[in-house]
């Protein structure tokens, strides 16, 4: 089942203008250099993760945020491991946060000042009380339900589920029918840091660690964050575990392609030069392999294994892909190495193995190139499915496609959480998938079906 | 033609010998093994029952996993005879786990689960008919749209119609199916309440699983259909078609159809296996109680016996399928002949 056409002679005699040449009608294709704008930006956002987790998102990867619920895009958390001070004066001077005048701050005290501010934020018109409208276009960081009188934690899992919200369900807790929320009223809804975490936040300064802090201790506490996409399940900041995941997804992606690539590459032009009864075993042997139900036996691996080791992800998805590299390569081969400039390098006695390196696969990379660029999607896809069935990447590593199955587990209470990883890989796979096209259209404009 | 389906049929018996050699030596060397988490005074006898205690390949005669070990020690107050032992004597190569287990196959059975009281066939048959029925759905929306909709494009080339369909079809292969399935529920299930979220207690409900792991491939062969339009209405036997005055519709249907589905035809095979692996998640998305989620269950619980049984079974079925592709190949291209 060889690919080879005669024509692919006349190709080859464009010589060094073809890679100028292919390159021209890439620029011309906007869908494919859309897709490398896009393949682009996410590489660069996953080397820069630790950059953009400590100027951008400000949270870390595993940095938790206990709360009951995850919470919706543009809720606040306060960042533990990134975090910048709040200024000493003003509603942050050591007199108002320290609320009962006695001359050290402590836990209870430090969780009321952040309520105070978060407070103060959702007030826009700064009337000291909350009015329906205010209300509803804040996203509220939600307290857990126990610290709360019944009809309030209906209110708060009202706004959980994203549920059309009623006039008077909000105002259950509008305990004066004034249709306003006071602080006093409001309470605990407007909740940003638990007990716990202002126990954290607290031990940041606290050098002699006896829970209090002096005026002397006292330098501000960290300013509370934006969850610009929300937060998971354990109140991690979910951009920055997709930042995270751009990482390791694209590194599978990129590796398993690279392994995939030696394999193939190697198979197949072997089988193609050395030819005749090793060639048919070979390609015997992957017509057999590209039946087989490969993912099964990855599965098998991967489960009763249980490391769970990136390597073995890396090798086992590499291992699955190397087939169609292998039989292009073979075709590309099999009509290169009839060409005089081959016969040449054997005359003057080069090896089998340096005539297939140096000479066959380079002159063979248009039609590879373009397969990789089609294969990176491809395993990134196997990465995420492993991962979905919870057989790939493991915590506190996670990757797209760990997320998504995250997120399917969550989906009624906060769908972006699958959203935001699904986004993430469509977009990707798309863009590669464009530039993969676009690549092959440009390198091989004989492929190109118009 | 019968020599060449013979000829497949005997490779096929070595493909799905290997297949079963590997999966049973993978097994064999994990970690840990379906009788661990008994209570010790099951354990042994779990080993004895599972024949763990025999050496797994002739060459291999090592016993790597853990209890058997103590079971040995323990054995000699009970009643259980354990054994043989690391060494294989002459005349007892049959006694090796391997060729037990090829022994039980041959006899036409798949083996006993380790782990209930239900025996491999049976525990797989409860999953059988939602994992065949999801998959034949899949398969019939990926035929009956994708065919049509390359073959739209092919005929309308370079014109809306082509670039509307073809910009689906690759949103269609760039959408993971674990991400399709819950946006499909959220839209279907939880907010217009179309379809059941969980479960598949009509027929209905099964159309919302089927376009999850269907529209991959929907995708993929229209892709694939429209290229191999395009490759063979540029050949001369069309021109001679339309020279002669035929009617396009029977241009397109009788002669060029046959060639556009080549490249269909030769991606069945693949399809095929990707679509039970897809099945997987599919089935574990929508909460049903297929073979694949059976798969899953019995890989981590280490039920070797129903893992085994069920990469038999889909390695069977796609060794036949491949043999079926190749003879559609050759009615289809009379240039392609298997001699």
């Amino acid at each position: 089942m060889s690919d080879s056409k005669p024509e692919e002679g006349t190709q080859l005699e464009q010589g060094t203008s073809l890679w100028i040449d292919a390159l021209r009608r890439l620029r011309k294709n906007y869908a494919a250099m859309a897709g490398a704008a896009v393949v682009l930006f996410m590489g660069f956002i996953a080397i820069g993760y630790e950059v953009l987790s400590a100027s951008v998102t400000h949270f870390t990867l595993d940095e938790q945020h206990p709360f009951v619920a995850p919470k919706p895009p543009g809720a606040r958390s306060v960042p533990i491991v990134h975090y910048d001070l709040m200024s000493t004066t003003g509603e942050w001077a050591f007199e108002k946060v320290d609320a009962n005048g006695d001359g050290v701050i402590t836990d209870r005290e430090v969780q009321q000042a952040y309520w105070r501010q978060e407070f103060r934020t959702l007030d826009e018109d700064s009337d000291g009380s909350l009015s329906y409208g205010e209300y509803v276009r804040a996203p509220l960081s939600l307290p857990p339900p126990s610290e709360f009188s019944t009809d309030c934690n209906k209110w708060a899992m009202v706004r959980v589920s994203l549920a059309p919200i009623e006039n008077q369900d909000i105002f259950l807790c509008d305990a004066g029918d004034d249709g306003r929320i006071s602080f006093e009223e409001a309470g605990k809804l407007v909740e940003v840091i638990t007990i716990g975490e202002a126990r954290s936040v607290m031990a940041l300064k606290d050098a002699n660690e006896d829970g209090e802090l002096t005026p002397q201790e006292y330098g501000g506490f960290p300013a509370p964050r934006v969850n610009l996409i929300g937060t998971d399940q354990l109140g991690r900041d979910l951009l920055t575990r997709l930042i995270y995941g751009a990482r390791i997804s694209l590194a599978v992606g990129l590796i398993a392609t690279l392994v995939s690539f030696l394999i193939g590459v190697t198979w197949g032009a072997t089988a193609g030069f050395v030819g005749g009864k090793v060639d048919n075993l070979m390609m015997r042997i992957v017509d057999i392999m590209y039946g087989l139900p490969f993912m099964f036996l990855v599965i098998l691996l991967i489960s009763v294994f249980q490391t769970r080791s990136l390597f073995l992800l890396f090798m086992a998805l590499g291992a699955i892909q190397w087939l169609t590299m292998a039989r292009i390569v073979r075709g590309q081969v099999i009509s290169l190495k009839k060409q005089e400039f081959v016969e040449a390098a054997r005359c003057i006695g080069t090896p089998s193995a340096a005539i297939i390196f140096r000479h066959l696969i380079p002159n063979a990379l248009g039609p590879i190139i373009v397969y990789s660029t089609l294969t990176v999607p491809a395993v990134m896809l196997e990465e995420a499915f492993l991962s979905f069935l919870g057989l790939g990447v493991q915590a506190p590593l996670t990757s797209w496609g760990a997320l998504a199955s995250e997120g399917r587990q969550n989906m009624e209470a906060a769908p972006w959480m699958i959203i935001a990883p699904g986004l993430a890989l469509a977009v990707t796979l798309l863009s590669m998938n464009f530039l993969g096209d676009g690549l092959r259209d440009a390198l091989d404009p004989q492929l190109r079906k118009d | 033609m019968t020599r060449f389906i013979l000829r497949r049929l005997v490779s096929s018996i070595f493909v799905i010998l290997i297949i079963i050699t590997a999966s049973l030596w993978i097994t064999r060397q994990a970690p840990s093994n379906p009788c661990l988490k008994e209570r010790e005074s099951n354990t042994c006898a779990c080993v004895k029952e599972n024949s763990l205690d025999l050496p797994v390949f002739p060459i291999y005669t090592e016993i790597p996993i853990s209890p058997v070990a103590e079971c040995q020690m323990w054995e000699k107050s009970s009643g259980f005879e354990l054994g043989p032992v690391n060494v294989l004597g002459p005349g007892q190569w049959g006694e090796t786990q391997y060729f037990t287990y090829v022994g039980t196959l041959a006899s036409g059975s798949l083996g006993q689960s380790m782990k209930t009281d239900l025996s491999v066939w049976e525990t797989l048959s409860a999953g059988i008919p939602f994992t065949f029925q999801l998959g034949l759905q899949a398969l019939f929306i990926a035929l009956l749209i994708g065919i049509p909709a390359g073959l739209v494009a092919g005929l309308k080339q370079n014109q809306i119609q082509d670039y509307s369909l073809m910009t689906v079809a690759m949103l269609g292969v760039s959408i993971p199916n674990f991400v399709l399935g819950p946006v499909l529920i959220m839209l279907f299930s939880l907010e217009l309440g179309w379809f059941a979220a969980v479960g598949w207690d009509s027929w209905w409900d099964s159309v919302l699983p089927s376009i999850t792991l269907g529209l991959y491939y929907t995708a993929y062969i229209a892709r694939l259909t429209r290229g191999g339009m395009l490759e063979i209405v540029r050949q001369d036997f069309i021109r001679t078609a339309r020279a002669k005055g035929l009617a396009e519709q029977v241009v397109v249907v009788r002669h060029a159809l046959k060639g556009a589905l080549l490249p269909v035809v030769s991606y069945m095979g693949p399809a095929i296996a990707a679509m039970l692996t897809g099945s997987v998640v599919v089935e574990e998305i929508f909460g049903l109680p297929g073979v694949g989620k059976e798969f899953v269950r019995s890989a981590l619980n280490r039920d070797y016996n129903v893992v085994l049984g069920t990469v038999i079974m889909y390695s069977s079925i796609l060794v036949i399928l491949n043999m079926v592709v190749d003879v559609v190949y050759t009615w289809l291209d009379p240039r392609v002949s298997y001699d």
